[in-house]
C-alpha cells in the first residue's frame, strides 16, 4: 500500500468516527437515544468479517486446486485471523448496545449465539492447526476446514438468524445520513483490513524466504 | 452535534491513532526484514554465480 493511502486510510476513518459522534441523530426511540450511533461501529465489522471469511475460504481453495503453495496457505490463515478479530470487534460493538437496549450484555439472542459458534468454528481451526507438525498436511486439512468456515459465515451471520425470533430490529431502515457513515465507515474498514492482510502476507513471505535461506545457509 | 459526545470521540480518535501508529511501525519493520532478506538473495545469487 502507497504511504500516501495509508495516511488518507488514517483520516479516513477518524472522519468515519468523528461522523458517527458528531454528525449522525441520535434515535429518540431507543432508550439511550445517543447509542443508536454504534450501529455505525457495529455494522461495517461485521461486514468486513464476512469478506474475510471468504477470502479465506477463496485462498483455501487455491490452496487446494493450484499446487499447494505455502503462501496461499499463509494467506488463508491470514484471513481467518481477520476475520476472528473483527467478529471479536463486531461481538463487542453488539454487546454494548445490548446492554442499554435489552439490558445485558450478553443475551443468548440467536445473532449472539451464531457469532459465538462462528468465533467456535475459527477457534477450531486455529486449534487444528496448532495441532499438525508437518506443512503440508496441515495446509491440506486446514483448507478444507477454513472452506467449511467460509461456507458457515454467511449461514450463521444472515441465514439462521433471519428464521429465528430476535432481538435484533428487524427491517431496519436507515436514512441517508446513517448509510452514509455506514457505507464511508465500511470502506474505511476494509481499507484497513488489506493493509493489515498485505502486511501480514509479506511478512509471511519474507520468513517463507528466510527459511528457505537458511536452509541454504546464508542466514 | 452534541457536545456531550466530545469526550468521548476524543477517547475513540485516540485509540484509533493509536493502534494506526502502531500499524505503521509494524509496516516499517516488515519493509527491513523484507529488504534484508532481499540483501541476502543478492548474495547468495552472486556467490552461486563466481563458483
Amino acid at each position: 500500500m502507497a504511504t500516501f493511502a495509508k495516511y488518507l486510510l488514517g483520516v479516513w476513518v477518524a472522519a468515519c468516527v468523528a461522523g458517527t459522534f458528531l454528525w449522525l441523530r441520535e434515535v429518540p426511540t431507543f432508550p439511550d437515544p445517543q447509542l443508536a450511533r454504534i450501529v455505525a461501529l457495529h455494522l461495517p465489522n461485521a461486514m468486513v468479517v464476512m469478506v474475510a471469511s471468504i477470502m479465506a475460504g477463496a485462498f483455501g481453495w487455491r490452496y487446494l486446486t493450484r499446487g499447494r503453495r505455502p503462501l496461499d496457505d499463509a494467506r488463508s490463515k491470514t484471513a481467518a485471523v481477520l476475520a476472528v478479530l473483527f467478529c471479536l470487534l463486531t461481538t463487542v460493538t453488539g454487546s454494548v448496545f445490548a446492554k442499554v437496549q435489552w439490558g445485558a450484555y450478553w443475551n443468548w439472542d440467536p445473532k449472539q449465539i451464531c457469532i459465538f459458534i462462528l468465533l467456535l468454528i475459527y477457534a477450531a481451526y486455529f486449534v487444528l492447526r496448532g495441532g499438525i507438525e508437518d506443512p503440508d498436511r496441515r495446509g491440506t486439512i486446514a483448507a478444507v476446514y477454513v472452506l467449511f468456515a467460509a461456507v458457515m459465515t454467511p449461514l450463521l451471520g444472515y441465514v439462521v438468524p433471519k428464521y429465528l425470533p430476535s432481538l435484533h430490529p428487524a427491517n431496519t431502515r436507515f436514512d441517508a445520513q446513517y448509510h452514509l457513515v455506514i457505507w464511508s465507515m465500511t470502506a474505511g474498514l476494509l481499507g484497513l483490513y488489506s493493509w493489515l492482510f498485505n502486511l501480514a502476507v509479506r511478512q509471511e513471505r519474507a520468513q517463507l524466504a528466510l527459511d528457505e535461506l537458511a536452509f541454504e545457509g546464508d542466514f | 452535534m452534541t457536545a456531550s459526545l466530545i469526550p468521548l470521540l476524543m477517547v475513540a480518535l485516540l485509540i484509533w491513532f493509536g493502534v494506526f501508529a502502531f500499524i505503521l511501525v509494524v509496516d516499517r519493520r516488515v519493509s527491513a526484514l523484507e529488504r534484508r532478506v532481499e540483501d541476502a538473495q543478492r548474495r547468495l545469487g552472486e556467490r552461486q554465480a563466481a563458483r
